[in-house]
């Protein structure tokens, strides 16, 4: 068995996952069809993924809907078995799900809890701490960190049933890593709360993060937490890896260039306005407009020239606009996997 | 303390705030599991109308004695696991415990273990209260009781890992409740819910003993009732013991299995 | 009035839809059925296959095998009609999922009874049927025992109704406890056997306490001629009792709910 270098807490070569689905017509009738005669067929839901992670890496794992990350994340942690293809995390094979392999990561997912519904939540704690093995000075301070960080003081003596869903997830977050994993699968953390409530797991997961040395990769519906945490993006869409490097790059991977704004002090028509660039928008005396990268002083020039401009500047599309465009692109032939507003579903 | 024991004792007597949270509903649970104390009034009745008053040398009271003996034992054997794999595998939840480095199987059994402790004072109230209404005796020995609880304990164990066998079909099938209820009639029908197993046709008593039925329900209710000596007890608990062999490796076997087939598909 | 049939059709048209999408559930349901019929069978079994017994409290085998009949009957009944429907009270109560019942224009009563049907469990009612007919085959029953049979066991289904009703209605105040309803399968497991197999202190008990008496007893003694002209008429009164009263208490429940509820 060759054992990855040291500088690679999770490797993942050519990973793959199919599965077989049945499908039926709507309504009563497609139901009793399919009661006797059930039609399937093979999806591949992961098709041949490939990525290395540093320790200590923070990665943010985006793609639409169904473009296989939570499959992904599973496959890491050891949950669902690869088709195809191999992956290593910290040093170990995840589909064997060996105790001292168990003991260095963790999963995080949204909604599915792992504390125990109608005792307080410290009495889950303790049940981890048991099966972790945690010496009981390391239990002691990794709980007074998590209760001074995560602001747990007071809820851990109620019961999980009557917390709030910000604080049930702050406890499910704190149970989840009392054992000090070194590698983090973060499923949309943060689904659901609040915006200070978010605000405030990010901090933790940094400060977590920055504390051990831990691998994060995280997965989320709100750009903020990407954003916030990840400075390495991987973007996964249709089963494949589309895009790996740094958040500044993936902005430049759009092809509508930057976004250039201005404050004007006489009024001007959109049509007008559209001659500069695309995409145009007109609010009062305030406009903006998209302008390929390559052509970004001469337009501005352009602009400063022919209106009479109080102020311009010039930024990155925000990275909703990027992953809209993204998934926008080579969509034609997954189109089943999108619902609704693509830049809501960018995670 | 082993690690495995210091894990275990955590689990329980986390598990054991946990019941005692439920005891409402445990009450309400152990009401419900009524076929022998209907059985005991039929058979009490039929037994009042015979001749001489008796039927197979039983007489009211001694039907009294051994169904209720029965009802005690069979709510000592109480098993759910089956019900909660199903949940667990259908919700989901089963994935966040196997990603833990102990098997989950430990966490149910101590559930278990302390749920038959929270309702073990609230029987011998109700047992005591039916005893007097029924006119039912039992042993005063107490060797017979040391004799009870470790088949109790054998057969518990027992009937947990067939339950836990069935309930990990729910990898494969949406059914697996049912196989259990199936299972269930068996062992109703073989431990001797119904009547004493001596009272049953001689080619299914002939079947019987060959299943761990008969020494995890009838046996220690007859030992209650005084029905049954202390010797039978040494056999039936050597049974039990290679039924417990046999039933580890099955568990042992559909739950590997069964991981393949969970990593393979998902939950 | 046809509101509210048509309201039935489209309910039953959905809840049918869903439960064919988990076509293995079919096998399940069958072997629960097999379960049932086989613990009540093998009890009367078992009972008269002692040297010597010809009856049970007063019942040939063939009358006790109609009581049996008359017990897989109501026991499908409650898992294709009842059942599905109760045990989301208390769900809906917990979720909060109840508001939402309450605020549509029909009749709330009406709509946690009506919504969902477990067609997998039409087996019971298979075979109960199955067994009332080969029983009575046995017997000698006249048309006029099987009008009074029919209108003994829609009295029956009434209180059963009710029974789960009244029980499932608790909790509104027991937002915790989701198995009262437990404490009726209890009791009514005494329906597999004749009233009159128990002891006389029981044998009261189900019939002015838990009513189970009229639920399997009764019908199976309508239809063989037996049954005394005033237990006739108790039964349908009891069932029309226990309508008004289980609709009072469901009124009563509701109305605390939102007034507790901010």
């Amino acid at each position: 068995m060759i054992s990855p270098p040291p500088d690679v807490a999770v490797q993942v070569r050519d990973l793959r996952k199919s599965y077989t689905v049945h499908e039926k017509d709507p309504g009563l009738m497609g139901s009793v069809r399919s009661f006797f005669n059930r039609r399937s067929h093979e999806v591949e839901a992961v098709k041949g993924v490939s990525f290395d992670l540093a320790p200590g890496e923070v990665v943010g794992f985006l793609g639409p809907n169904g473009a296989g990350k939570t499959t992904t994340l599973k496959m890491l942690s050891g949950l669902l078995h690869p088709t195809g293809g191999t992956a290593r995390v910290a040093g170990f094979e995840p589909r064997k799900r060996e105790t001292p392999f168990l003991k260095q990561i963790t999963l995080v997912m949204g909604q599915k809890q792992q504390l125990i519904w109608d005792l307080p939540a410290l009495d889950s704690f303790l049940v981890n701490q048991a099966i972790y093995e945690i010496p009981e000075a390391q239990y002691q301070a990794t709980m007074r960190e998590f209760t001074e960080v995560l602001g747990l003081e007071g809820i851990l003596k109620k019961q999980v049933r009557k917390l709030s869903l910000g604080e049930r997830m702050k406890c499910e977050l704190a149970a989840a890593l009392l054992h000090r994993p070194r590698v983090l699968f973060l499923d949309e953390p943060t689904i659901g709360l609040d915006v200070n409530m978010q605000e405030s797991v990010r901090a933790f997961v940094r400060d977590y993060n920055q504390r051990f040395e831990a691998t994060v990769i995280l997965t989320s519906h709100y750009m903020a937490d990407v954003t916030a945490l990840a400075r390495r993006i991987l973007v996964i869409d249709a089963g494949q890896l589309v895009f790996d490097g740094d958040l500044a790059s993936l902005a430049e991977q759009s092809s509508g260039g930057k976004r250039v704004r201005l404050q004007l002090r006489q009024p001007i028509s959109l049509a007008d306005l559209s001659r500069y660039g695309n995409d145009a928008r007109i609010d009062g005396l305030s406009a903006e407009l998209s302008v390929p990268r390559s052509e970004v002083s001469a337009r501005a020039a352009r602009l400063l020239a022919d209106l009479d401009v109080a102020d311009l500047t010039v930024e990155d599309p925000p990275i909703e606009a990027v992953m809209a465009e993204l998934f926008g692109a080579g969509r034609e032939k997954a189109a089943e996997s999108v619902t609704g507003s693509v830049a809501a579903s960018v995670a | 303390m082993t690690p495995f024991l210091r894990k275990f004792r955590i689990l329980f007597s986390t598990q054991f705030a946990l019941m005692t949270e439920y005891r409402a509903e445990i009450v309400i649970w152990m009401l419900s599991g009524t076929l022998s104390l209907i059985m005991m009034l039929v058979w009490m009745g039929q037994a009042a109308a015979a001749p001489g008053g008796q039927i197979r040398g039983f007489s009211a009271s001694d039907f009294a004695s051994y169904f209720l003996a029965t009802w005690f034992v069979g709510q000592l054997l109480v098993v759910w696991v089956a019900w909660e794999l199903d949940f667990e595998v259908r919700q989901g939840t089963l994935s966040p415990k196997l990603l833990r480095p102990l098997d989950p199987m430990w966490g149910h059994y101590s559930g278990h273990v302390a749920e038959k402790i929270v309702r073990f004072p609230i029987m011998l109230v109700l047992v005591s209260l039916f005893a007097w209404l029924a006119g039912a005796r039992f042993s005063l020995d107490w060797r017979v009781y040391a004799a009870v609880l470790g088949l109790v304990v054998l057969g518990f164990t027992v009937r947990f890992l067939w339950e836990y066998s069935l309930g990990l079909l729910a990898f494969w099938t949406e059914s697996s409740t049912s196989f259990q209820e199936v299972v269930w009639l068996v062992y109703a029908a073989l431990g001797g819910l119904f009547a004493p197993l001596a009272f049953y046709p001689q080619w299914v008593q002939n079947i019987a003993v060959w299943t761990p039925f008969p020494y995890m329900l009838g046996l220690p209710a007859n030992l209650i009732a005084g029905k049954a000596t202390l010797e039978q007890a040494g056999q039936g608990a050597l049974v039990l013991v290679g039924w417990l062999a046999v039933f580890i490796l099955v568990r042992l076997m559909v739950w590997r299995v069964g991981l393949k087939k969970y990593g393979a598909v998902g939950a | 009035m046809t509101r509210y049939f048509r309201l039935i059709r489209i309910f039953t048209g959905a809840t049918i839809s869903a439960q064919l999408e988990y076509r293995a559930n079919f096998l399940g349901a069958v072997l629960a059925s097999l379960g049932e019929v086989g613990v009540a069978l093998l009890g009367i079994a078992v009972l008269f296959g002692q040297p010597g017994t010809v009856s049970v409290g007063g019942y040939s085998f063939h009358q006790a095998l109609l009581v049996v009949g008359f017990f897989m009957l109501t026991e499908g009944f409650i898992s294709v009609f009842v059942q599905p429907n109760m045990s989301k009270i208390a769900e809906a109560v917990r979720t909060g999922s109840m508001d939402f019942t309450l605020l549509k224009p029909i009749d709330a009563q009406f709509n946690v009874s009506t919504r969902n049907l477990n067609v997998l469990r039409l087996t019971d009612i298979l075979i109960g049927l199955g067994l009332i007919v080969y029983a009575a085959s046995f017997l000698t029953v006249t048309p006029g025992g099987v009008v009074a049979a029919a209108v003994m066991y829609l009295s029956a289904l009434v209180i059963v109704y009710c029974i789960w009703l009244a029980l499932s209605t608790t909790a509104f105040w027991f937002v915790k406890t989701q198995n009262m309803s437990e404490l009726f399968s209890g009791v009514f497991g005494a329906g597999r056997f004749p009233v009159t197999a128990f002891p006389v202190p029981v044998r009261a008990f189900l019939t002015f306490v838990v009513p189970i008496a009229f639920i399997t007893t009764v019908p199976a003694q309508a239809l063989t001629g037996g049954l005394s002209p005033l237990l006739a008429l108790a039964s349908p009164l009891v069932a029309a009792v226990l309508f008004v009263g289980s609709r009072l208490f469901w009124k009563k429940a509701v109305g605390s709910y939102t007034s507790a509820s901010s």
